[in-house]
């Protein structure tokens, strides 16, 4: 494993960067460049959201125009009560808060915890060391359908049933994927860095707190967006561990307007776009500290 | 050796370690504290688990139970209803795990596994259990019958109709059919070819989505076959004799007569999933509707009307399922989960379930169905198809069903004719029945 | 990899155990040794065990050895064929997660006006939860005109085809399920977007005095320093895409409790999990389900080294230190 920094060796030169002067040609061709590039994105986007157009349309009928055939693209007359009766009739404020709370504290968790375990495997040296790594990916190699009936009995016979124990406590163990992009992050930190903290009188854990963890803002970032939509998106473990409306998630309270009983899709597809809204939210808000990059270290 | 410290390097790291300490101190406090011991004096709480339908009949349900609890004071319901695959994962998982519902509702359609593997108290050991079930009709308790023991019993049945389009009827200028009287098979195929529109060589509207009625079984019966020698609880499929095939047959015609959609559009869900959203295409004429989309018809689609499925002969026979509850053997209240089920088996009870949910099982409720049930005018449909009830496959070999399934949609392809899928259902069955 | 202590630290008194490093280790990887040891061991365990059995979803009936995988390694048609469509999707896919998400992010990386406008737009469908993803793709691949992807395909005059349901050509599910992680690139996007801030603009300014044209430029600047980026989201979307679940169990799926196959027309939509699913869950096999899952953990780990093999293999850097 690759303990200190090595900058891959590109074929590129060293960087002596010299300010090359812009000549009005290269201005010309980027600026027809940036036109392409806008182009293809749109044209891309509008692919992508097309099934959304779809779902925001059939989220503004009642029933019988969601069925109805030949298919409306402008639903008429249009049926903004889905929308608030999908917030006030079933509560879905109430839904939402649970699933980002939850989400909230997956996050901050799951941060400090994965991170503080990813810097254990990426800055000492211990018996056992890479075999415990693998080890980590490997539990995201099986499928966890297999476990979960072994794994409920170990939350019975502790008497965590009914409580939130069993969503809360595992995210303070740190989750695979996260310490693997925190690792990887990590041993792209140079050394150096460590070494001036401890000569500055840090043990190990004022180094990961003051030094490390101020340097890997932008992966924090990307490890925010991933446990969050992790957390937001889990449906069986709040399914089995809980009981009572008072704990329904968002993700369980979807699936409330799928019933083969009377199912009511207009609904169905008005609450999949009101779950869409904090998600987009908070992506909109988080996602410029992506800008600051993220090395990631050569995989061994 | 070590370094005077810098001021701002105090502080924070304790504070996260604190709180994760902090956060696992909480988790390692929690373990003692087990759930609410009530073992004497007061009220006992039994967990209940149901499927939900809309929130508005969850309410009405609610409602029911609380009337369980004003009758029985000492006894307190916690209910959950979950999404239908919700529910289904929560019970098995729970059950597996050993921490089922005291109260589980069930659907015959999923039972057998349970059954088989004896994780629901066997009823007959109470009692008062014959006394409990005298007024019930039989094919319904018998849905929950395994092996001569009883696992659950029924708290309503359903049986599929033919759910109409009365638009599309008028359109076609065909009649609607009688509420009451099952059309022969022959009239309905006449009159259904008349409601399936082309144009060019394009079928833009089909006069029947078949959907997961497994009609065919009913033919069979109704030619005098059988599919099964028991449909809970097989040993052996019989449907390969003149009368299978004879019901083979007429399923078959369906599709040569383009009466329904051809299997690879229905499996790609072109035309829905012949349930009532079918009928709410405007493009299917005809699809299964039950007791459970009554309410949803009354609300928001009157062009919908209902009849009886057709039969062959001189009977209607159906094959259906019942809903009903089963008690965890793993369950601290046996007992109190015990007066539950006999609650809902009686007569005033049954009424009142009646009034939001299936159809009674009890026979005396049942008379009062034509007064209670919306809209009022399905009554008579509902009352006619009764009858013909019959407990559908019930089995632990799940794949049967499923695999008959498949052999059907291969002759519905014209890829097999009825002897050859009859042959091959038999042969395929009957090798996965004796292992 | 051992307990080598690093030299070169000459001076240093001798320090406490709990300084030490291998133990200051372990005591750093404790909360995800200890989440593992109390909540991952036991059921992993079990899950073995029933591996070997024959055993249902309530209670294990008896021990069998290794027959569960012998059978479905030798005696599996089924098997073979989904193994099959696992070799097809994996790979399709992780072309388009990975060449689309790189695509995307390349396009994405130079800051211009809308920029931050067109990367929430493109994570938009990756912000979906489970049920919704299922629904919206059930809908893009609905059969007759009232399917998406039918009427984008009817304002070219083609179509509609019967993505889903279609017997004489099975195939086309498999392909609408690869499609379906086209809208999907926007998480490998935002890694390789990550990863390329990270990249020091100095490179790619010093490429740029030595006359480097764009393809040259990726080619030698951008795709080695990457590199490390490219394998972790390759891994990623393996792992990920082995494990594919909810679309196809919903794009086999038609409503009906017992119609259909829920694997797909002669299986062609079955994945490992949908038939381990199918297997443990539904008819009631756990143990076949439980071996079915250590076969796929296998393939995966497999895979996976195989891509790490091809990364060393091929990527011609790097420092060679290793401890």
């Amino acid at each position: 494993m690759q303990d200190v920094l090595d900058k891959p060796r590109g074929d590129a030169a060293p960087p002596a960067a010299p300010v090359a002067p812009r000549c009005r040609r290269k201005g010309v061709r980027s600026r027809w460049g940036l036109t392409g590039r806008i182009t293809a994105l749109s044209l891309f986007c509008l692919l992508l959201l097309f099934p959304f157009l779809w779902l925001v349309s059939q989220s503004l009928k009642d029933t019988n125009q969601y069925f109805a055939r030949p298919f409306q693209w402008i639903p008429d007359p249009v049926r903004w009560e889905n929308f608030t009766d999908v917030i006030f009739k079933y509560d879905f404020l109430h839904y939402i808060g649970n699933s980002l709370w939850l989400a909230v504290y997956a996050v901050v968790v799951n941060i400090l915890s994965s991170s503080f375990v990813a810097y254990g495997f990426s800055r000492f040296r211990f018996p056992g060391r890479n075999a415990l790594f693998m080890v980590v990916l490997a539990t995201m190699m099986l499928p966890g359908q297999v476990m979960t009936i072994s794994l409920y009995r170990v939350y019975r016979d502790i008497g965590w049933i009914d409580t939130f124990w069993p969503l809360l406590v595992p995210k303070l163990f740190g989750a695979a994927f996260e310490i693997f992009l925190f690792r990887q992050f990590f041993l792209s930190l140079p050394r150096e860095i460590d070494e001036a903290a401890r000569i500055d009188g840090c043990g190990t854990l004022r180094t990961w707190w003051h030094v490390i963890l101020p340097q890997s803002k932008p992966v924090i970032i990307v490890v925010a967006v991933f446990t969050f939509l992790g957390s937001w998106r889990e449906l069986f473990g709040p399914l089995i561990y809980l009981t009572g409306e008072e704990n329904r998630t968002l993700p369980l309270g979807l699936l409330y307007f799928t019933s083969p009983f009377g199912s009511s899709l207009p609904m169905l597809m008005a609450a999949i776009v009101i779950s869409l809204i904090p998600p987009i939210v908070l992506y909109a808000l988080g996602q410029k500290y992506i800008d600051k990059g993220v090395a990631i270290a050569e995989i061994k | 050796m070590e370094q005077p410290r810098s001021r701002k390097f105090r502080r924070r790291p304790g504070v996260v370690l604190t709180a994760l300490l902090l956060a696992a101190s909480l988790v390692t406090g929690a373990c003692g504290s087990g759930d609410d011991a009530s073992d004497d004096g007061g009220p006992v709480t039994i967990s209940w688990g149901w499927w939900t339908n809309t929130p508005e009949k969850d309410a009405l349900y609610r409602k029911w139970l609380d009337g369980f609890e004003a009758s029985h004071p000492n006894i307190k319901i916690k209910s959950e209803f979950l999404p239908w695959d919700a529910y289904w994962d929560k019970v098995k998982t729970t059950t597996a795990g050993g921490n089922a519902y005291d109260v589980v509702g069930l659907c015959s359609c999923f039972a057998a596994s349970y059954f088989d593997n004896e994780v629901f108290l066997d009823l007959k050991k109470f009692d008062d259990y014959a006394g409990s079930i005298a007024r019930a009709q039989d094919g319904p308790v018998g849905v929950f019958g395994w092996q001569g023991k009883q696992y659950a019993l029924p708290v309503g049945v359903s049986v599929p109709l033919l759910g109409y389009n009365k638009d599309l009827f008028k359109a076609a200028g065909v009649a609607e059919p009688d509420p009451e009287v099952p059309m022969s098979f022959d009239a309905f195929r006449e009159m259904a070819k008349k409601l399936t529109k082309t144009s060019g060589s394009k079928v833009t509207q089909y006069a029947l989505h078949p959907g997961s009625i497994n009609f065919w079984e009913s033919l069979i019966a109704m030619h005098g076959g059988s599919m099964y020698d028991n449909f809970v609880g097989p040993t052996k499929v019989t449907i390969n004799s003149p009368e299978g095939v004879a019901g083979l047959a007429d399923y078959a015609s369906l599709f040569t007569d383009k009466i329904v959609p051809p299997i690879d559009e229905q499996r790609e869900n072109q035309w829905l999933n012949g349930d009532l959203d079918s009928l709410r295409t405007g493009k299917v004429a005809m699809a299964r509707v039950g007791p459970w989309n009554f309410a949803d018809i009354a609300a928001s689609s009157p062009n919908i009307g209902v009849a009886p499925l057709p039969k062959v002969g001189n009977e209607l026979l159906l094959y259906s399922g019942a809903n009903g509850y089963a008690i965890s053997a793993e369950s601290e209240h046996p007992k109190e989960s015990w007066e539950f089920l006999k609650w809902m088996l009686e007569t005033d009870n049954q009424v009142a379930f009646a009034k939001f949910s299936d159809v009674p099982v009890d026979g005396d409720a049942l008379k009062t169905l034509p007064e209670i049930i919306t809209p009022r005018e399905f009554a008579p449909t509902l009352l006619a198809s009764l009858p013909a009830f019959r407990p559908g496959l019930l089995t632990v070999k799940e794949e049967l069903g499923k695999n008959v399934g498949l052999v059907i949609d291969d002759m519905g392809r014209g890829k097999l004719t009825p002897q050859q899928a009859a042959e091959k259902i038999e042969k395929e069955g009957n090798a996965l029945l004796s292992h | 990899m051992t307990m080598v202590l690093k030299p070169g630290r000459p001076g240093r008194p001798r320090r406490r155990w709990w300084r030490r490093e291998g133990v200051q280790g372990y005591v750093y990887i404790s909360p995800w040794l200890l989440g593992f040891l109390m909540f991952g061991v036991a059921p992993l365990i079990a899950a073995f065990l029933t591996s070997l059995s024959k055993a249902n979803v309530f209670r294990t009936i008896r021990f069998v050895g290794l027959d569960n995988y012998q059978k479905i390694l030798t005696d599996d048609p089924v098997f073979a064929t989904i193994a099959g469509n696992m070799l097809i999707y994996v790979i399709g896919s992780t072309i388009i997660s990975i060449g689309l998400g790189l695509a995307l992010a390349l396009l994405l990386h130079r800051d211009f006006r809308g920029n931050h406008v067109f990367r929430t737009l493109i994570y938009v469908p990756s912000l979906l939860v489970g049920i919704a993803t299922a629904y919206l793709f059930k809908q893009v691949f609905q059969g007759g005109e009232v399917g998406l992807a039918n009427m984008f395909l009817g304002v070219f005059g083609a179509g509609p085809v019967n993505w889903l349901g279609n017997s004489e050509q099975p195939w086309l599910a498999l392909v609408a399920l690869i499609l379906v992680n086209v809208w999907f690139a926007g998480g490998t996007m935002l890694i390789f977007l990550a990863g390329l801030k990270g990249i020091p603009p100095a490179y790619f300014e010093a490429a740029r005095v030595d006359g480097a044209g764009p393809w040259q430029m990726f080619r030698r600047v951008t795709l080695p320093l990457l590199s490390p980026v490219i394998v972790f989201n390759t891994i990623m979307a393996l792992i990920g895409h082995i494990q594919v679940f909810e679309t196809p169990l919903a794009f086999a799926n038609n409503g009906g409790i017992s119609t259909g196959n829920p694997l797909g027309y002669e299986n062609s939509l079955g994945t490992f999990v949908t038939y381990l699913y199918v297997k443990g869950f539904v008819y009631q096999d756990m143990g076949y389900a439980s071996a079915l899952a250590f076969i796929m953990f296998a393939a995966t780990l497999v895979l996976t080294s195989l891509v790490l093999w091809f990364a060393r293999r091929f990527t011609a850097y790097g420092d060679s230190e290793r401890n």
